[in-house]
């Protein structure tokens, strides 16, 4: 049966397991895939397999890989070895529309849709109309829509304005658009990351849906518990490389876990702090009721975000010194805005707001930060660093005006040469010169210039918005070790981020963010997934529930 | 900055764009004027000695490197931080009213003082003028390009109704009367037209190069190069984009105060054959430092100069200095592009030798081993 | 009176012609996601060659054929700097400008050298729309004008079909509002981008061709006097859609043709203030309705696969 198109059933991979029968060949093989980009090997000698009506789990940290072998078989990348078979014939996938040709659609974790376009608009974009017709068809697209939107139980107005629609509505619109081009093969990529927990369990049983359907599906993630809820077998990557493909019934979180960072996940809170020479209390019951001093004090405040839409709603919390309090939330609940009020960046509608006492209102960027305020922003790219600028000319960037990094005219150039040192020292920046433009370094090295001008000056509190995004585990670590160093040197921290894991791991406190409202505010010890979960998804939960 | 990464050589693929633009640009304008039955040898050599062949030549070279000089710096300031100020042409029409009104109004004062309060009256007025799309930008978003070219027109049809009428000097010509003498700009070498105006143009490179180095310059380059990164580090947007366009229309207007001054001594319609739009390719060209806003300008000067000597000899019109000054442009643009892709391998090379040197340097230990 | 109302009318929508057809072409560029702000040179090589063409064939249409080509080979120059080599789309359409107002003003004086009585082409007459330009009022308004302005008038519905109801209009808004959208659903974003500054660029043709061919009958070197500049606020103004450019551009040449209208009449008002005005009231528009003006959100953004 064999013909010389044909991939190996097995590969050198122990832990692979084939499933169906004989001659059920998978509808997808993927052999010794390697891509190169300069220096770093995104994927390295990979092996993928897909069998039909199957949900396989790619599983990994940031940057392991997994999105770069998708995009290779979506056409976005072209690799530097390796081949692809498609339904047992080898192919060659030079673009997105010959992965299109081949029954191959993605749907993208930061959804490709115009906002200003109709439903139906988004979805037939790039499409022949019926019958070799110049004109747009929109009535035959509606109801090719409505068809699929039922087959999968995927509600949808065809008609509606994408802009105006919720995120989960969206995402629907990304699927069906995926969906509706004959496909075989579906690719997601992070799915869950901007759904609550509710959207996320209708999500699963649209997976199910489509694969008793006959689709087979790869789903692109960094989180262990989807992976055990949803798959049916998962393949891990580790720096680019194949480390396993296990059924997902005969796993657990914590193999998985192993697989994935080749060590135990989970660093407890008191590993970390017993490494910062402090003499800080362990227990963080102590510190929430010991009555500290309020730092910074949100009260009643509005606010609307750039499109004119309520952003911030009755808005109110606190945060003392030496806390860490984290904001959990889906993305586009307030924390941009919430982050931004504080800073100085945008205007308050009504109510208040305190940093240290003084009322902040009306004060602008510089004298907030000149009162004692360090920001981490989310954008490191964008609006942390100017990606022209070199590290010493991006650390001065909020201090450019004082001295000693300029006199009365002129910028001092060896104060700051000398200041860029000793940042590039004790945050560990690597770097082959100082002299070079910042945009040639590293994520994570990006991420310690913005820490090491924020953390290096007198301040009182911190804003710490997505801190550890993108970046891969040491990182991470590094970033939450000088989050307690300064929780430790009495600093009240404000940590606005969109995982929850994170939230959990690193704060002393956890509010709920939901629609520009607290929903509720617990202790750590308190806190967990199930209780935090429906708040974040807007559901008010019961007294006494 | 990159040529302290190549070790050794300070020379890069850089710094040979600029001049085989310059060749190419010249090689197609060759082409346009064999295909019009002149040989392109000949012109050439006319423009060579036109511009640079004898003292008085020279001397006239550098009088147009004044004005194109500080109108390139007006240009290039703006651009540099990212504000399209394409209305150097009016500004430096207004400056040279300002300029005008003054001298033709004050006597009886040293002529060093005369002249100066001649020519910061231009550079009030051309600020002045350069703060009206400045304003509209700050407070209403609009962006400069489109108001900033519509308002050369509005510039120069007002200089016109002036001459035609309020300021006309008695005559038949829309002249204005002549400044008086001790306002003019004095002539530095005996039997030419060039005049102090050169000083004026060197210490307005020395100002733009210094202001660079200065807190405030820092602060307007940061906002031009990255607004949001400049606003939430605390920079002031507001006050950096009109100060920005202030010193840019102060910049034209001096231009046109210098050209009123130093050359023509009285304001009529045609002062600047397109100075302010000449500007535009120099500051594109130079806009990084003022060093090479310097260079281009005199480049720019010569082609300017030596185009006159080919009209008057072989009947070339000038305007083919201006088509050969665009393809330096659109040649540059196409080279700056092999620039962007060899940059990154040029680093990746020196990182493998100098990564370990640096390393020890900066107290990067190696032994940590955390993941990078 | 009402005959002079008239007359500064069919004046107005011959002085708008120049800029709406180059902004109709600029609009669908833009749509793509491309800032040319190289339109006024455009202009001027397709007046030159509009002019040049007619000129030396003596026939009209051959005119406005080397009109429209011209700004189509600068057109492909600025797509190039643009998309391929993904250069600053503000710098690239400077240079494009510059060059086209040198490269207009050289080869003119060339092929003319100087001369004290400018050589001048015969301008194409007006055609009367049998029947329809009797209407009274309308008539003489809208049915009276050259053959040029009728194929402006069929290019406003032609332009707004192509972009809102064809698949083709419909790739390139999405090119230009979210080209990595429309890059992973397989359409071709560079070849798209292409596409519509080249077209952008033959409508700029048209326009320059129509101020040599029809209002002059000649060419100078600034016979554009800022239209292209113009048909960019025009885009603006008109939140690029077709009718409501239409408007920017019609209220454009209203303010020329009264200008000018006053002027003939006798007004103490100095013509050059008159000859302000249609450069400043763009200003004004757009100071007032700036704010609300939603661009494509990719305008003068490069695109490449896989950057992020």
């Amino acid at each position: 049966m064999s013909d010389s198109g044909s991939p190996p059933l097995t590969n050198s991979n122990p832990s692979y397991s084939p499933i169906g029968t004989q001659d059920n060949q998978p509808v997808l093989s993927m052999n010794g895939i390697t891509c190169r980009f300069n220096d770093v090997i995104a994927n390295n000698d990979v092996h993928f397999d897909l069998f039909k009506s199957e949900i396989h789990g790619l599983l990994g940290e940031n940057g392991a890989g997994k999105t770069t072998l998708m995009s290779v078989l979506y056409g976005l990348y072209k690799p530097d070895a390796g081949e692809i078979y498609v339904k047992g014939k080898r192919v060659d996938i030079k673009s997105p529309l010959d992965a299109i040709g081949l029954g191959i659609a993605m749907v993208h974790q930061h959804f490709l849709l115009t906002p200003s376009h109709t439903v139906t608009e988004n979805i037939i974009v790039g499409l022949k109309s019926p019958r070799r017709s110049v004109l747009l068809n929109t009535t035959e697209a509606e109801k090719r829509i409505l068809e699929l939107s039922r087959k999968y139980g995927l509600k949808i107005d065809p008609k509606a304005i994408v802009g105006d629609l919720s995120v989960g509505e969206q995402q629907r619109v990304e699927i069906i658009k995926a969906l509706y081009r004959d496909v075989d093969i579906l690719i997601l990529d992070e799915p869950t990351s901007m759904l609550t927990p509710v959207e996320e369990k209708a999500l699963f049983s649209t997976l199910s849906a489509m694969v008793k359907a006959g689709l087979s599906i790869i789903f692109i993630t960094h989180k262990l518990r989807e992976v055990i809820e949803a798959s049916t077998r998962v393949t891990v990557l580790r720096g680019g490389k194949v480390i396993g493909t296990v059924m997902t019934a005969e796993t657990t979180e914590t193999d998985l876990a192993k697989l994935m960072i080749g060590r135990s996940l989970t660093h407890s809170v008191d590993r970390l702090e017993q490494e910062i020479d402090t003499g800080i209390q362990k227990s963080s019951n102590a510190r929430a009721t010991a009555g500290l001093a309020t730092m910074l004090e949100l009260k009643n405040v509005f606010a609307l975000n750039n499109s004119g839409v309520q952003a911030l709603k009755d808005l109110s919390l606190t945060v003392s010194k030496g806390e860490i309090l984290g904001i959990a939330g889906v993305d586009g609940n307030g924390q941009s805005e919430m982050a931004e009020i504080i800073s100085g960046l945008r205007k308050i509608q009504s109510g208040q707001v305190t940093i240290d006492g003084r009322d902040i209102t009306g004060m602008s960027p510089k004298q907030i930060r000149e009162w004692g305020l360090a920001y981490i922003p989310e954008d490191r790219l964008n609006t942390g660093l100017i990606l022209e600028y070199t590290i010493a000319e991006n650390l001065i960037l909020d201090r450019w005006y004082s001295r000693p990094y300029s006199g009365k005219i002129f910028l001092d150039k060896h104060e700051m040469k000398r200041f860029a040192e000793e940042i590039v020292t004790n945050f560990d920046v690597r770097t082959p010169s100082l002299d070079i433009q910042v945009r040639y370094l590293s994520g994570g090295n990006l991420q310690k210039i913005v820490l090491g001008r924020e953390l290096s000056k007198e301040h009182k509190l911190l804003i710490a918005h997505n801190p550890t995004r993108g970046l891969d585990v040491g990182a991470a670590e590094y970033v939450h070790k000088q989050l307690f160093k300064q929780k430790a040197s009495g600093v009240a921290v404000l940590l606005l981020s969109l995982d929850l894991d994170e939230i959990l791991l690193v704060s002393d406190r956890i509010a709920v963010i939901y629609a520009g409202t607290i929903m509720g505010v617990f202790d750590r010890t308190t806190a967990d997934v199930d209780k935090i979960g429906p708040l974040m998804g807007g559901y008010v939960v019961e007294a006494g529930a | 900055m990159t040529t302290t990464l190549i070790l050794g050589k300070r020379l890069s693929f850089k710094h040979i764009v600029p001049f085989l633009s310059g060749g190419l640009a010249f090689l197609v304008g060759g082409i346009i004027l064999y295909a019009a039955g002149v040989d392109p040898l000949e012109a050439y050599a006319l423009l060579i000695k036109g511009s640079l062949g004898t003292t008085r030549a020279i001397a006239d070279t550098l009088v147009k490197t004044i004005s194109l000089l500080i109108a390139g710096l007006a240009v290039a300031v703006a651009f540099k931080c990212k504000l399209w100020n394409i209305g150097a042409e009016g500004q430096l029409y207004m400056g040279a009213l300002g300029g005008l009104l003054v001298g033709i109004a004050v006597v009886g004062m040293i002529p060093v003082v005369s002249v100066v309060i001649v020519l910061i009256a231009g550079i009030a007025f051309g600020a002045m003028f350069s703060l009206v799309p400045a304003v509209l930008k700050v407070k209403l978003g609009v962006s400069e390009i489109i108001v900033t070219v519509l308002l050369n027109f509005v510039a120069l049809l007002f200089i016109s109704y002036l001459l035609h009428g309020p300021i006309k000097a008695p005559g038949f010509l829309p002249y204005s009367p002549d400044i008086f003498p001790e306002s003019e700009l004095p002539i530095l070498i005996d039997r030419t037209r060039l005049h102090a105006g050169l000083i004026i143009a060197g210490l307005a490179a020395i100002f733009v190069h210094f202001l660079w180095k200065s807190k405030i310059g820092f602060e307007l380059k940061s906002v031009g190069m990255n607004i949001s990164a400049a606003r939430y580090a605390g920079m002031n947007i507001t006050k950096s984009i009109l100060i920005t366009m202030a010193i840019s229309g102060g910049l034209a207007g001096l231009t046109g105060a210098v050209l009123l001054a130093g050359v023509q001594h009285r304001l009529i319609e045609g002062i600047s054959p397109g100075y302010g739009f000449i500007a535009v390719i120099i500051a594109l060209l130079g806009r990084e430092n003022a060093l090479g806003v310097c260079l281009v300008a005199f480049f720019f000067a010569v082609l300017l100069a030596g185009s006159e000597s080919m009209y008057r000899t072989l009947g070339i019109p000038v305007a083919f200095a201006q088509t050969l000054q665009a393809l330096v442009l659109v040649f540059v643009l196409i080279g700056e592009v092999f620039t962007r892709i060899h940059l990154p391998r040029r680093i990746k090379r020196v990182n493998e030798v100098k990564l370990e040197n640096h390393g020890k340097q900066l107290g990067a230990p190696a032994e940590r081993g955390k993941g990078e | 009176m009402i005959d002079f109302i008239i007359g500064i009318v069919a004046s107005g929508i011959r002085m708008s012609t120049p800029s709406l057809f180059a902004a109709l072409g600029e609009n669908i560029a833009e749509r793509s996601g491309v800032l040319n702000l190289g339109v006024e040179g455009m202009m001027l090589i397709g007046a030159f060659a509009g002019f040049i063409g007619t000129f030396v064939t003596g026939n009209v249409i051959i005119g406005i054929l080397f009109a429209v080509s011209g700004p189509m080979v600068m057109a492909a120059l600025m797509a190039f700097l643009s998309v391929s080599l993904r250069t600053n789309q503000l710098v690239a359409g400077l240079a494009i400008w510059l060059l086209g107002v040198g490269l207009a003003a050289l080869l003119y004086r060339l092929t003319f050298g100087v001369v004290t009585v400018a050589p001048t082409v015969p301008t194409i007459p007006p055609l009367d729309i049998p029947f329809l330009s009797s209407i009274p009022v309308l008539g003489p308004i809208i049915f009276h004008h050259d053959a040029m302005i009728y194929l402006a008038f069929l290019l406003i519905p032609l332009t707004h079909i192509f972009l809102f109801k064809t698949n083709i209009g419909l790739k390139i808004r999405t090119v230009g509002e979210n080209p990595k959208q429309a890059d992973t659903l397989g359409v071709n974003v560079n070849r798209i981008r292409y596409m519509s500054v080249i077209i952008g660029g033959a409508f700029a043709g048209l326009g320059g061709s129509y101020i040599a061919l029809v209002t002059t009958g000649s060419f100078s070197e600034d016979i554009a006097a800022g239209q292209g500049w113009i048909a960019l606020a025009a885009v603006i103004f008109g939140r690029w859609r077709p009718f409501w450019i239409v408007l920017g551009a019609f209220v454009y040449g209203m303010v020329n043709a009264t200008a000018l209208g006053l002027q003939s009449i006798g007004t103490t008002i100095p013509f050059q203030f008159l000859l302000m005005l249609p450069y400043l009231l763009p200003i004004a528009i757009l100071a007032v309705m700036y704010k609300k003006s939603v661009a494509p959100a990719a305008l003068a953004t490069p695109y490449k696969r896989g950057e992020r």
